[in-house]
């Protein structure tokens, strides 16, 4: 049993969205008796962040939120995890394997925090993109077009949570992201041109660093 | 830089994209069909990024169905 944890913000819709189709990570976390730490909303902050990061030892996070380069942020934008001169905290990440569904940290965050001996970091290094629809911001959950980006980016964090390797979960990724572009194209070939480019842009921009091999044990 | 036979190609497309729906780049914002063909028209850096994957799907789309 390990100890697991993920950063939950929703101060607008794109975190809400995230954090809301995190609900299969936690349940995955509870079936495989992971302890679970969680910091949703408001609680998503730097010092809780950090609180957790040092008082708990983590051996997986998963950070949802906005990101650039250089930091990940939690509630209201916070940067919580930064390899920024203000913050530099990427030594937390060390031993971990992180996990982080942003913008852009797969560049300078990601080669940081292996610096400083993380175990494995996955991140993506551009701008991680989204389909959704605008008439369901207040129910992320039922929105189709955003179903397949969560259902695809969450396989790491599930894989991972159930004893595979990191190079395993991103495997499983791409199963998933084949069996969802075929779906897609076989169940409505309009709507996919919209959607599989942008699928297909998350994974060109998707970093694994670290030990490939590590596991959540 | 996008040629503009590409750019045309592009913009043809996102004619076609739903009115309900929108494209989310992080906290660069959310872009709906006239804000996206706005910035293609516009060459801007989300213009170009739009231009680079719809081109990078048609192309792996050609290599899927060969």
């Amino acid at each position: 049993m390990a100890v697991f944890l993920i950063t939950l913000p929703n101060h607008d819709d794109l975190t809400d969205y995230c954090s809301k189709w995190s609900t299969e990570i936690l349940k995955t976390a509870q079936e495989s008796l992971h302890q679970t730490k969680k910091l949703e909303g408001s609680e998503a902050n730097r010092k809780n962040f950090e609180s957790k990061m040092t008082n708990f030892n983590p051996s997986f996070v998963v950070l949802n939120g906005h990101g650039n380069s250089k930091s990940v942020t939690g509630h209201a934008n916070e940067a919580i995890l930064s390899c920024d001169e203000s913050v530099k905290n990427e030594r937390l990440s060390k031993d971990k394997i992180t996990y982080i569904r942003a913008c852009g940290c797969g560049s300078e965050l990601g080669n940081a925090c292996i610096t400083a001996n993380c175990k494995s970091f996955i991140g993506y290094k551009e701008k991680f993109a989204l389909i959704k629809s605008k008439n369901m911001v207040s129910r992320p959950l039922d929105d189709e077009r955003a179903k397949p980006f969560f259902e695809v980016s969450n396989q790491i964090p599930i894989a991972i949570l159930k004893g595979n390797t990191v190079e395993e979960a991103v495997e499983k990724a791409d199963i998933k992201l084949e069996k969802e572009i075929q779906r897609l194209m076989t169940n409505d070939s309009f709507l996919a041109s919209h959607i599989i480019p942008w699928l297909l842009w998350n994974k060109t921009i998707r970093v694994v660093l670290g030990n490939k091999k590590a596991t959540i044990g | 830089m996008a040629s503009e036979e590409e750019k045309k190609l592009v913009l043809a497309r996102l004619a076609t994209m739903p009115l309900d729906m929108e494209l989310s780049l992080g906290d660069t914002g959310s872009f709906d069909r006239e804000q996206l063909i706005h910035e293609v028209e516009n060459e801007t850096k989300v213009g170009d990024l739009v231009i680079t994957v719809y081109m990078n799907y048609l192309r792996s789309f050609k290599q899927r169905v060969r």
